[in-house]
């Protein structure tokens, strides 16, 4: 038995998988507004009026959340925290083949003194051989998520506390030290005119 | 073939009652035209007419006097049921016409109709598709129940939807009776089924958490029989594109409500052909196999037999 809608979480109470896609959550919003109001053939019959005001609120308050892909992100690092969703079904984890040790790092980014931007990340992985969805399968960020942390997309990227938890996932998956790593890339960030929140 | 595998073999076989609530809303319309699809993939089917107040399945196939019907086998006259098969014109698909002359069938006693429950169990095919008659009485409920996955039909007007939700809390309301074994949880559920209730057991979520006050064990229990429970749809008369999406939003009032998954089948669309055939006393997926409803009605068989579900 499903959970009662009081209880659901934005993508139960949308309907939609964790995974779904901006139009799909459109479209299911754009639905489920019209089937809760006191005027739907036979709904009345089923929640009281107060009920059908509580659905439609947070069928409303899921769509603000999920239709923003900042807020989402957000959102689901929250239920991650929970344990209650992963933005993507666990797969059998991908074990790097092989790590990029010190000196080809030196040589692929070119000196000592790395910053570690998007562009060093996507050097790495690419080094490595790895495409996004084995980092998304490994790390359970979103691929629209890596590929802004990639591009620097600081209108994408979430605010400081989440960004540096994912970018330290990235790091792992990259065989990279995560410390350095994170320190490097939110300073790169914030000279691209990162804020945060 | 040995024992073992014809045993499997029976298990695989399917029951699908049609039932909706509300009369006229092509019930067993649907019910013989989809026998007729399921039977033109080669699959054996026998089609029962389940409307013991008002039987007419036969019309459909072009029968007017049914040599034999339930009658037969409620008074007794044959044993077992299925010396009241009859052959229609259509290969693999086999009828029990309803009971016609019987008074008073629509209302049938507690062990009578278990005994045409058990018999209806028993038969060997495929698939056996069982029409229901309109209403949400105990004898209506208890043959849908019959089938785990029962299919139940609206179409896009008020009135039917109204009846179809009314019907599915019937049915699911229902069942949990059945499956209570404690005398206090069943007083619990039979409290729940009149909705004036004054302990305010609303919803199935209410009844519940009612029940694993009582009995935690029996809490879960009928918990994980809900997780089971998952009614099909299909959405009758469609007329537009927006009407065919009702069958999403009667998915989501499901969840919502009864906190299940319902399978939406498909939709027939409204097609004049459909009257035709009924006059002419045949299914119009025989007569009109080129029709926008014949496609429709092949659609869902296909859903039906390769599990794919609308989504």
């Amino acid at each position: 038995m499903m959970k009662h809608f009081q209880n659901q979480n934005h993508y139960d109470m949308l309907e939609v998988a964790p995974h779904a896609t901006d139009q799909e959550i459109r479209e299911a919003f754009e639905r489920l507004k019209q089937v809760y109001t006191p005027n739907s053939p036979g709904v009345h019959d089923l929640f009281t009026p107060e009920e059908l005001n509580v659905i439609r609120s947070q069928v409303e308050e899921a769509y603000r959340v999920l239709s923003d892909p900042r807020y989402r992100l957000e959102y689901d690092l929250m239920l991650q925290g929970e344990g209650e969703v992963m933005a993507v079904p666990p797969q059998t984890p991908y074990i790097p083949q092989r790590r990029i040790t010190a000196e080809e790092l030196r040589e692929l980014l070119g000196g000592e003194d790395v910053l570690f931007s998007g562009k060093d990340l996507r050097a790495v992985r690419e080094y490595l051989s790895l495409d996004l969805e084995q980092v998304v399968r490994e790390t359970k960020i979103r691929k629209g998520i890596l590929r802004a942390i990639e591009d620097e997309d600081t209108t994408i990227l979430p605010a400081p506390v989440y960004l540096k938890g994912f970018s330290k996932a990235y790091a792992k998956t990259l065989g990279l030290d995560p410390n350095n790593v994170v320190t490097g890339y939110m300073e790169a960030i914030v000279r691209k005119g990162y804020q945060g929140k | 073939m040995d024992v073992s595998e014809m045993s499997k073999e029976h298990k695989r076989r399917y029951i699908w009652a049609i039932g909706g609530g509300k009369g006229g809303i092509g019930k067993s319309v649907i019910a013989a035209n989809l026998s007729i699809a399921l039977s033109e993939r080669g699959k054996e089917v026998i089609a029962v007419d389940g409307d013991l107040g008002g039987a007419n399945l036969h019309n459909l196939f072009g029968i007017i006097y049914p040599p034999k019907t339930l009658d037969d086998f409620i008074r007794k006259e044959v044993t077992d049921i299925r010396d009241v098969l009859i052959d229609t014109e259509i290969p693999h698909l086999k009828l029990i016409s309803g009971a016609l002359d019987i008074v008073n069938m629509s209302n049938p006693k507690y062990m009578l109709q278990q005994r045409v429950i058990r018999h209806i169990r028993s038969l060997e095919a495929d698939y056996v598709i069982l029409d229901l008659g309109a209403g949400m009485s105990y004898p209506v409920l208890d043959f849908f129940l019959i089938s785990e996955q029962g299919i139940f039909v609206v179409t896009p007007e008020p009135t039917s939807l109204e009846n179809a939700y009314r019907f599915l809390r019937g049915v699911f309301f229902r069942k949990l009776r059945k499956l209570a074994n404690q005398d206090e949880v069943k007083k619990i559920i039979e409290l729940a089924m009149d909705r004036g209730n004054p302990q305010g057991i609303r919803t199935p979520f209410d009844l519940l958490e009612r029940v694993e006050e009582t009995d935690s064990q029996t809490g879960i229990f009928l918990k994980e029989q809900i997780r089971q429970f998952r009614p099909q749809l299909i959405v009758n008369q469609v007329r537009d594109h927006k009407q065919g999406q009702l069958g999403f939003s009667v998915q989501s009032v499901c969840r919502k409500y009864f906190g299940i998954e319902l399978d939406y089948l498909g939709f027939v669309s409204y097609d004049h052909n459909v009257y035709l055939s009924v006059q002419k006393r045949s299914p119009f997926i025989v007569t009109y196999p080129a029709s926008e409803a014949a496609r429709c009605i092949r659609d869902i068989a296909s859903h039906l037999l390769d599990g794919k579900r609308r989504d």
